[in-house]
Order: structure tokens, then C-alpha cells, then sequence
């Protein structure tokens, strides 16, 4: 199972292919500044790994959820390893590569696209090799909890898990997150010979309470009619959060983002050209399909004005004095947590959601290789028909891998269901 | 396949023919009883019997079921095994339960309660969350979940638990690892006195009646084969691998191709009974029912490191002298899917074979399943010569 070569041509070649998608997005119209800075950030990201790597000094990978601020104390280059290898095997239109390669080592294609992915990737001796690897259960994701054992094995490199327990509420269990927190400094503190500088991650998580509550005004914004948010900018975010939480660029990225929102909300603008579906978005959509949602938009009117498990954070006030403690309160407050924790908290979430922004109807992206939503596809269409009195199409999808789903299919399923809001509205517009 | 009978092995065999609603669970209930479910080891019988309660796990039917009512709930992502179990769950089978103990072991398992409560109102659910790290800190954020529950039994069905009783139901339920443990060494035995299917058979029961009552029964069954004399051959020695596996046909249509099925790696098998708790002893039997579940002696594919469910395995094969092992992975079954490389190939550097079988929960060994399995047992017992 050990990869005995690193060829890193393969990594390169996903830096130019940012580097001339961002350019293009830039000369064929205007292109807002979020967007702008996210491939920006993405390519920086890249670079620093690069850099990293070249100069022998260490890097992590770490997963998704994995508090990026804990790297930021440290001083070391660190990379989010599920959605960018993700974006690499999209970008190098290698799925074939990357996915035989994850079967070859025995993980099949029942498991999710966003752990067989960076499996295949390490496989193939894409990616440089880090220091450690720090990864996580997101509380109740089998898939994450255990994959980078494998990514482990492959790269010969140590790894840590942070185990996330499920009853984020309870006072133990933000004294076992400090308490895994604390022993995820140690693993860092081994792994590169360096103290955690404590100042540094008190500012670190300073800025992340800045950004925190920049989501959290967004959230509110996306509701305003009609919408000012474009259906990319959320999984733009998302990534932006998991990768610079506690760095100052992602602060800008924020702040710019919330401001074009703001600007387009104050004049009463919508960022769909024709508003015609205001509807609520489940989970992530096909991260490989992102054209998808510009048909939606552009071809069928549709914007997305509710999309919870991005946006909807709780609230935040850090403890200067205790720091990891902090961030362990706040992690248990990240909306997507919910979506792999108890049943009735993710529940609660989407209708609370679904009430205030008036959606009329959802669309669940159901990432068919997941069990969690898996199991909650039925009851999520029930409940949000029984407490909100909207309709739910659940699309079945895969996160990054596009075989299982067409994408032709795909549109003819939502057009059938858009057809099917408008016959809806119509009745209840002669009724009344 | 002709062997000599042993009365109290067939007693305990009978118990399975009702299952699920077994004749002595009927017994218990018609004198009053309750019964508590529950479908994964992480959830210690012992408090369940402590509080003078029947524990019983639920399982699927250990035969092919249709599971198409459950699909429409839980969606084919989610293991057969779960669908299984909620399958009979929404057919009524599981009515006489009083109460259901669920875990978030695994994403199956903690999902399978939550839409259980929702669609069929449980009288009392709850989910008890088991860290996947072994340690210290784990082992006390998991004890105070079980000081959840145990406060919650004592609420919903009026009772006290306290640690004399704890105590004696740790020392029952260590009554029988004991037991079982005897039984897994004889069957390190050249020629072994129990076929893997009927091991099976007395694990299944064990988990569907009284413990007093099943322990005796037990006890004679292991003293009857060692005066049996039986001795069974085989073409090859095969460990049986998986997350769950509690279906007796699928081991006995492996012995029928020639097989000795001497040992497993399920958690319905030897990580049922595996650790002792008195190898965790601790002034709390709370404590001890936590560190024995987050014990390092045989972990669940879920659990973090790997190293500890690795070095048992390897330590297994070796110490049973199995020639191959079936490793029956679910499809959906994420945990397994994820381990399984993890030993794998360090088991066949080990010149021990492993066939990946990828199946679904009840399934038979019929048509390419048989002829996958039997070409395997065919290689090892060439291997054997």
C-alpha cells in the first residue's frame, strides 16, 4: 500500500489550471470580488504547500472541520485535504485515475467520493508528502473517522485523530474536545519542533469570531428579496471557512463577500437575472456539477435563499484565557456539524431555516454514498411537508464523483419538479 | 457433515427457531418482564440487567430478507443489516420490546434508532455515544453517557440501579466471556469438537433469553462436547471476518464445501464476549463496563488507532492456525470497508489467505457467492497439502 514515489506534476498542473481559470473568469465579464479572492486563496493555498514541501519545512493535511486555527498558532502551512483533492481530480479530469487507484487499495465506490478521493490521489503520489495528518469523526461520519488511517499507511506519515463527541451541548463534552485539542498541540508540537505560540492562536480565534460573524449576517442576508446571492458563492464560502478560519485573508475574503451581498440587498437587486424559484438548498450540491447551479440560475430562474449547512453558525464569544476551549465551544456551533449529528438537531435546523427565508420548496442534494443523509432523505422531505407545508426533491447525486449520476438526468428531475411548484402556485393563485 | 448430538448445543439451538420473539423472552414477558433493545456492543447488558430488565439485541433475520419497506425509510445507502433489523422492526416483530438503547457506533446504527422513534414510537429511545478513540479521556466522556442511561432505565421503568447489583450482573455477564472463551480454545483443536455455524447458533441465542437461565445451559453444553468425543475434519482452517454477522447458514454452507470455520472476527462473535470486564477492574462498575467496551483486547473496525484491532487479528489467525479468512464486507458497511485494508495485506505477508467478499447481511452461500468461496477453500486446502 506504500507509495514509494512522489511525482508532483500532477499538483502543479492544478495550480496553472486555477491560475487560468481565474484569469478567464476575470476577462470574460465582470467578476465580483469574493469570487475573485476565492481562486485566489485557492491557488495561495497551493503555493504555500508547494513552498513548504520544496523548502523541506513541515506541513499538515488535515480534514474537513478540523479547526484551521490550530495550525495558524502553530505557524505552519496547512491543507484541507477532502475538497481540494476534490478540485484536483476535477480539475485533471482524472477520476478514472484517481478512483481506480482508491479500488486497487480496497476502498470501494460505496464510500463517499470526498475520503476515496484524497485516498487516490496519496495513492497515485500526487500530493507532497505533509509532516502528519490531523483528522476528525465530524462527529458521526464513519467515512471521515477512518480514511486517514489508510492516508496514513500510504504516505508512511503519523497521524492524530480528534475525536468529536456527539453531545456538543454538555459541559463534558466541550472538556473532552479541549481535551483533544489539547493533545492535537502536542501532535503539531512533535511533528515540527515548535511550541504552539499561544498569542498567535488568541488572534487567530479573534479573527475567526470576526468571521463567524460575518457568516452570520450573510445568512440573514441571503433571505432578502430577491436573493443577492449567487448558488457558487456558498460552496466558495464553505471552503474558505474550513481552509483560512483565523487567517486574516479569510477575514477579507468575508468581508468582501458580505459587502457585495449588502450592497446588492440595499438596492434591492437579486443576483439570479430572472428570480423566479426561491428555494432552499440541503446539504452540498455535486461539487463536480457546479455548472448546474448556473443553469439553475440563469436557464430556470432558481435562486438558492436558504442553504443552512452553510450559513447558519451560531453565535460566538471567545474566552481569551482559555483558547482551546473556546474553539471547542465554537465547533460545536459550525451548522454542518448537524448534518452528521442527532437526527433531530439537523431537523430542527432546516425548518427553522426554511420558516424564516419563505423558500417554497427544497432541493436535498443526497449525496447517495452518504449514510447520514441517506437515512434522513425520507424524513427530511416528510417533516419539511408536515411542519413548513413545502415540497422536497431529493437529487440523488455524488459529491465529487460524476459517474453515478448524469447530468442530464439530474436537470430533467429538477425541471419536473419546478414544473410541478409552478402548477402548485398557479392553483393557489386562482384559489385565492 | 454427521455428528454426535449434544443435548444442551440443541436446547440452545431451539431458542433461535421463534426469533425474534424467542420462546424464553415470551416466558419472561408473560411473568411481567420488560425488555430493553439494543443492536451493538457498545451498550453494556449489564446495566440493562441491572436494573432487572431483559437485554435483547436486535438483529436481522440471519437469513435473506426482503428488505423493501425499509428502503423506502432508510435508503439503500444504508447497510443491509440496519434495513434488516427495521425491516422486522416495522413488520411488528420487535413489538415486545419495551425499550431500544441505540449508540452512534456507526452512522447505521445511530440513524436506525432515530428513524425507528420517528416512523414507530418507541416507548423509550436513547442514543448513547461511544467515542471511536481508545483512551482515558474517551473512556470517562463515554462512562458518563452510561451514567445517562442507567439514570434513565431507572426513571422510564421505575427501578434502582445501584452498584451491588451493577457488580453482580458484571459478574454474570463475565460468566459467560468466560465460557465462551473456553469453547473458542477448544476449537484450536486439531480437530475441533463444534462446527463455526453451531457456535453460531449458541452466540444468537445468548443474546435472546435470561442470562441465568442461558449460562447453565452452556456450561453443559461445552462439558458434554468435551465428553462427546467428537472430533470434526476438514479440508482447510477458516476465520470468518465482518462487521456483524450472526447468519449460521452462511458458516454452515461454508463448512459444507469442505471448510472448519475455528474462529471469527464479528462483533455477534468473538468481540461479543472477547474482553473480560474483570480485566478492567475499577472501584466504578460504570468505569469498568467503559473501559472493558473502550478496551484495546478485540476493537470494533470503527475504532481509533487501528493497531490494537490489527495485532488481535493477526495474533487470531496465528493462534487458531487458519489457512485463509472470508472477510464478508458488507456493502455500505463504511467502518469495514475502511479497516480492511488496514490488515489485509499484512496478513496475507503472513502467507494467510483472505478472500474479500463483498455480500449483503443474510445472504446464503448460493450461486457466485458459493462459487467464490468455494474456489477459495479449494486453493487453501491445495495450499494445506
Amino acid at each position: 500500500m506504500k507509495v514509494t514515489e512522489i511525482d508532483l506534476t500532477a499538483y502543479d498542473k492544478c495550480i496553472v489550471a486555477l491560475e487560468k481559470i481565474r484569469e478567464h473568469r476575470m476577462s470574460t465579464g465582470p467578476i465580483v470580488k469574493g469570487e475573485e479572492l476565492y481562486y485566489t486563496l485557492l491557488i495561495q493555498l497551493f503555493r504555500e504547500v508547494r513552498q513548504a514541501w520544496d523548502e523541506g519545512k513541515p506541513f499538515f493535511l488535515y480534514e474537513m472541520s478540523v479547526p484551521a486555527e490550530l495550525f495558524v498558532g502553530m505557524g505552519v502551512p496547512a491543507m484541507e485535504y477532502d475538497m481540494i483533492c476534490g478540485s484536483m481530480t476535477t480539475l485533471l479530469r482524472a477520476h478514472e485515475a484517481v478512483y481506480g487507484a482508491a479500488l486497487k487499495i480496497g476502498v470501494r465506490e460505496e464510500i463517499c467520493s470526498a475520503q476515496r478521493t484524497p485516498i487516490g490521489i496519496l495513492a497515485k503520489g500526487w500530493f507532497p508528502k505533509p509532516a502528519g495528518i490531523v483528522y476528525t469523526n465530524l462527529d458521526q461520519c464513519d467515512n471521515c473517522a477512518q480514511s486517514a488511517n489508510i492516508l496514513g499507511e500510504i504516505y508512511d506519515v503519523p497521524t492524530y485523530f480528534l475525536n468529536r463527541p456527539m453531545r456538543w451541548w454538555s459541559e463534558r463534552g466541550v472538556k473532552m474536545m479541549t481535551g483533544e485539542f489539547e493533545d492535537a498541540v502536542a501532535f503539531l508540537e512533535e511533528r515540527t519542533g515548535r511550541k504552539m505560540d499561544w498569542n498567535k492562536l488568541k488572534e487567530a480565534i479573534a479573527i475567526s469570531v470576526e468571521q463567524v460573524k460575518l457568516i452570520r449576517e450573510i445568512h440573514e442576508l441571503i433571505m432578502a428579496k430577491p436573493c443577492p446571492v449567487r448558488a457558487r458563492a456558498a460552496s466558495f464560502a464553505h471552503w474558505i471557512r474550513w481552509s483560512y478560519a483565523g487567517r486574516q485573508e479569510g477575514l477579507d475574503y468575508f468581508r468582501a463577500f458580505r459587502d457585495e451581498v449588502k450592497a446588492l440587498a440595499d438596492q434591492g437587486k437579486g443576483a439570479v437575472p430572472n428570480e423566479r424559484f426561491r428555494l432552499m438548498s440541503l446539504f452540498t450540491p455535486p461539487q463536480n456539477q457546479m455548472k448546474m447551479l448556473d443553469w439553475l440560475e440563469h436557464d430556470k430562474g432558481v435562486a438558492l435563499v436558504a442553504e443552512p449547512y452553510y450559513f447558519r453558525v451560531g453565535p460566538w464569544d471567545m474566552d481569551p484565557s482559555k483558547p482551546l476551549e473556546s474553539l471547542a465551544r465554537q465547533y460545536y456551533h459550525e451548522s454542518y456539524y448537524r448534518f452528521y449529528s442527532q437526527m433531530e438537531e439537523y431537523l430542527d435546523m432546516i425548518v427553522q431555516d426554511a420558516k424564516e427565508s419563505g423558500a417554497q420548496a427544497a432541493l436535498n442534494w443526497f449525496n447517495s454514498k452518504c449514510r447520514m443523509g441517506g437515512a434522513m432523505s425520507k424524513i427530511v422531505k416528510d417533516t419539511l411537508a408536515e411542519k413548513v407545508g413545502i415540497p422536497t426533491l431529493t437529487v440523488d447525486v455524488d459529491l465529487l464523483d460524476p459517474s453515478p449520476a448524469s447530468e442530464k438526468r439530474t436537470k430533467e428531475r429538477i425541471e419536473g419538479f419546478l414544473e410541478s411548484i409552478s402548477i402548485g402556485a398557479a392553483g393557489t393563485a386562482s384559489a385565492a | 457433515m454427521e455428528t454426535k448430538t449434544v443435548g444442551a448445543l440443541e436446547e440452545i439451538i431451539k431458542v433461535n427457531a421463534s426469533f425474534p420473539y424467542t420462546e424464553p423472552a415470551r416466558a419472561w414477558k408473560e411473568k411481567g418482564g420488560k425488555a430493553v433493545g439494543f443492536n451493538c456492543i457498545f451498550i453494556p447488558e449489564e446495566l440493562i440487567h441491572a436494573a432487572g430488565l431483559l437485554p435483547y439485541r436486535v438483529t436481522g433475520n440471519d437469513k435473506e430478507l426482503a428488505v423493501d419497506n425499509a428502503n423506502v425509510y432508510l435508503y439503500t445507502s444504508t447497510c443491509s443489516y440496519i434495513r434488516s433489523c427495521f425491516e422486522l422492526a416495522l413488520g411488528g416483530q420487535y413489538d415486545f420490546l419495551d425499550a431500544y438503547l441505540s449508540t452512534s457506533a456507526c452512522e447505521g446504527v445511530q440513524r436506525l434508532g432515530e428513524i425507528w422513534s420517528a416512523y414507530l414510537k418507541i416507548p423509550m429511545l436513547m442514543t448513547v455515544d461511544v467515542p471511536r478513540k481508545i483512551n482515558d479521556r474517551c473512556k470517562d466522556y463515554y462512562r458518563g453517557d452510561l451514567e445517562l442511561v442507567k439514570k434513565r432505565l431507572e426513571e422510564h421503568f421505575e427501578v434502582k440501579i445501584n452498584d451491588e447489583k451493577l457488580w453482580e450482573s458484571i459478574k454474570l455477564y463475565d460468566e459467560t466471556r468466560a465460557l465462551f472463551r473456553e469453547l473458542y480454545e477448544m476449537r484450536k483443536a486439531e480437530q475441533p469438537p463444534i462446527y463455526g455455524s453451531e457456535v453460531m447458533e449458541l452466540l444468537n441465542a445468548a443474546v435472546r433469553m435470561p442470562r441465568e437461565e442461558y449460562n447453565p445451559l452452556l456450561r453443559k453444553a461445552i462439558q458434554e462436547l468435551k465428553d462427546s468425543g467428537r472430533a470434526l475434519t476438514g479440508k482447510t482452517r477458516v476465520m470468518v471476518s465482518s462487521s456483524v454477522l450472526n447468519n449460521a447458514e452462511f458458516i454452515r454452507g461454508v463448512e459444507k464445501l469442505g471448510a472448519l470455520v475455528v474462529t471469527d472476527d464479528v462483533c455477534t462473535g468473538a468481540r461479543y464476549f472477547w474482553e473480560p470486564a474483570s480485566e478492567n477492574m475499577a472501584d466504578d462498575p460504570l468505569q469498568v463496563l467503559a473501559n472493558r467496551a473502550l478496551g484495546t483486547g478485540f476493537p470494533c473496525p470503527r475504532t481509533n488507532p487501528p493497531t490494537h484491532r490489527t495485532e488481535r487479528i493477526l495474533k487470531m489467525a496465528e493462534d487458531w492456525r487458519v489457512n485463509g479468512v472470508i472477510a464478508l464486507t458488507m456493502r455500505n458497511c463504511a467502518p469495514y470497508v475502511l479497516d480492511l485494508p488496514m490488515w489485509k495485506e499484512k496478513l496475507e505477508q503472513r502467507g494467510v489467505s483472505v478472500l474479500d467478499l463483498d455480500i449483503e447481511y443474510g445472504a446464503s452461500v448460493s450461486g457466485p457467492v458459493r462459487i467464490r468461496v468455494e474456489a477459495f477453500v479449494e486453493m487453501l486446502s491445495m495450499q494445506a497439502w
